[in-house]
């Protein structure tokens, strides 16, 4: 019964690594109508900024700072990857809004310059971040059931990321901006909102969490170049089930795939693990072919 | 203070305007009218910049605004009411109205001077407020005509030029825009717009399709922009009773080009029979 209870907490927790992926691209996919294949580097961008952050202290401070790395780590990982995004939406994305099919080959090509790019920098093997002290162990609840620390700094870092997601999108000007731009974007523009502005700073804030994103990997395994591509498909696959449009969707559709995720290769093996929960997704979307949670209002006739 | 010339534009590959020049001087209540299917909200979006501008040139107080964004056409000083009336629907109506204040975020010149002004200025400013409110909202919400403006910029403050005409919009600032009735939402659009004081309105049907009882107040507020004359307003209006009553000049628009044009006086009978008589 342990067992159980541990995979259905990894499971909650590998849903709030998606969740944290998954944001960022149900803005682009579900908003902007663009399907960013480069989403996924922006992940390693965040995995190698913390990697970056932890070589540095190595190199440069005691030792006994070493432990308080991480925690600069992850506004590192932040700030990377929301540079990087920002730049991708100046140069390339803004010219591929609303153009699906284009923008898929576009950021596709984009992700794979990034990858490359990473070999080049750190060389192809995988690296290991060294987690901090204070994250080894876990939290014993009875004699057979211990919590990992690490899983559960990850799932408190979650839960502060949302928190703060939903402060700046309800309760601040520029989060207004954002979501008068995502109900009536020609209305929007006419009451004097720059959209061409808000659609950047959406993008990068997405593209930044994607670095959190990294960032909490670096904790769980290895990282390598292609780190992007294992969630990439697992993050696309959340936003379709959660329903285009809606973020709580968003929400659903990462606790269900990462907890059948986890349950399912808990009973199977990894492979086929990963078959049977396609082929649930596959018949859910036969059932509900909108998602989990579609916009309902009359805004989207 | 707003001048169009030859203005072309169209939906996909299809024209609708051809060629259209027109002109609002400040101050003035232009009304655009002809029969449905002819172009007046076609016109109206691509002044505003939601339409691209096949050929032609869109200007405004001296500057070319044929290719720039809708954005900075309403920081400019361009106030749009469109058809359908456009409110954000998931937005609070104080949200709606906090919207409405980006165009004047970062407006330069008039605005600056204009929050600028030496109290004095500002006290008449607040009286005349008053003096032309609504019925039966004077009592309670005078003392309040003094901070007009007084939010400033970037501040979240409802400013009183927005709902200085609208006494009900304050009691339901934390409903969700979408609840609101027909008659609410245009009286709201109209709230959202006026928060950034426009030099020009552009107002598409805004008595279309809602209770005839708000379709008096609408045109009460539309008076007192008139009378108050710091706006012009450029009107796609059925009403005839109500253009004659309320515009200065007329340009009446037929397949995509002014067919007519003049004043108000001189839109007789027989104009009105030729192009809009259905």
């Amino acid at each position: 019964m342990d067992v159980v209870w541990l995979q259905l907490f990894n499971g909650i927790s590998v849903s709030s690594i998606l969740l944290l992926i998954a944001l960022g691209l149900a803005v682009t996919f579900g908003q902007m109508n663009v399907i960013n294949m480069a989403h996924g580097e922006l992940i390693m961008v965040g995995a190698y900024a913390t990697y970056l952050t932890q070589r540095l202290f190595q190199m440069y401070l005691p030792a006994s700072w070493f432990d308080q790395y991480f925690l600069l780590s992850i506004l590192a990982s932040f700030v990377a990857a929301f540079l990087i995004g920002l730049l991708l939406e100046k140069v390339l994305i803004r010219f591929l809004y609303g153009r699906p099919l284009d923008s898929l080959l576009a950021t596709w090509g984009v992700g794979l310059v990034l990858q490359q790019l990473a070999r080049t920098l750190f060389g192809a093997p995988n690296v290991g971040v060294k987690s901090p002290s204070w994250l080894e162990g876990g939290l014993t609840v009875t004699s057979g059931l211990s919590l990992p620390y690490k899983r559960l700094f990850i799932l408190g870092l979650v839960a502060v990321c949302l928190l703060a997601m939903f402060l700046y999108i309800y309760r601040t000007a520029a989060g207004r901006r954002m979501r008068a731009v995502m109900q009536n974007r020609d209305m929007a523009a006419c009451l004097g909102i720059s959209t061409r502005r808000v659609d950047s700073m959406t993008f990068a804030i997405g593209s930044g969490l994607a670095g959190v994103a990294g960032c909490a990997l670096t904790l769980i395994g290895p990282i390598g170049p292609t780190i992007g591509t294992y969630y990439i498909v697992d993050a696309f696959m959340v936003v379709v089930l959660g329903g285009v449009g809606k973020l709580v969707g968003t929400v659903f559709g990462a606790l269900g795939i990462g907890l059948t995720n986890s349950l399912f290769e808990y009973w199977t093996d990894a492979s086929l693990g990963k078959v049977l929960v396609f082929l649930c997704i596959v018949a859910f979307l036969q059932w509900k072919p909108k998602g989990f949670v579609a916009m309902r209002t009359r805004s989207l006739d | 203070m707003l001048t169009v010339e030859k203005l072309e534009s169209g939906y996909g590959e299809s024209p609708v305007l051809r060629g259209v020049t027109l002109e609002v001087r400040p101050g003035q209540v232009v009304c655009l009218l002809g029969r449905n299917g002819t172009g007046k909200s076609t016109l109206v979006k691509s002044i505003m910049g939601v339409l691209k501008a096949w050929g032609g040139k869109v200007g405004y107080a001296g500057r070319d605004l044929t290719r720039k964004a809708p954005g900075e056409r309403a920081r400019s000083g361009l106030g749009y009411v469109p058809q359908g009336r456009e409110i954000f629907g998931q937005l609070t109506v104080r949200e709606n109205i906090l919207i409405g204040l980006e165009a004047s975020r970062g407006r330069d010149g008039r605005r600056a001077t204009s929050e600028l002004q030496p109290t004095g200025r500002r006290d008449e400013d607040a009286s005349k407020a008053v003096s032309k409110r609504g019925v039966g909202s004077e009592g309670e919400e005078a003392p309040k005509a003094a901070d007009r403006r007084g939010g400033g910029r970037g501040s979240d403050e409802i400013p009183q030029a927005a709902i200085e005409r609208f006494p009900v919009l304050p009691t339901m600032y934390d409903r969700r825009g979408g609840d609101l009735s027909g008659g609410q939402q245009q009286q709201l659009a109209f709230a959202r717009v006026l928060a950034a004081e426009p030099e020009l309105l552009i107002l598409d049907e805004p008595c279309e399709g809602i209770q005839p009882s708000i379709v008096d107040d609408i045109r009460d507020v539309i008076r007192s922009i008139k009378s108050d004359g710091r706006t012009a307003i450029l009107l796609v209006e059925q009403s005839l009773e109500f253009v004659r009553s309320t515009g200065d000049y007329v340009y009446i628009l037929e397949k995509g080009a002014v067919a007519w044009q003049g004043d108000m006086e001189a839109l007789g009978d027989d104009v009105v029979r030729r192009y809009l008589t259905v």
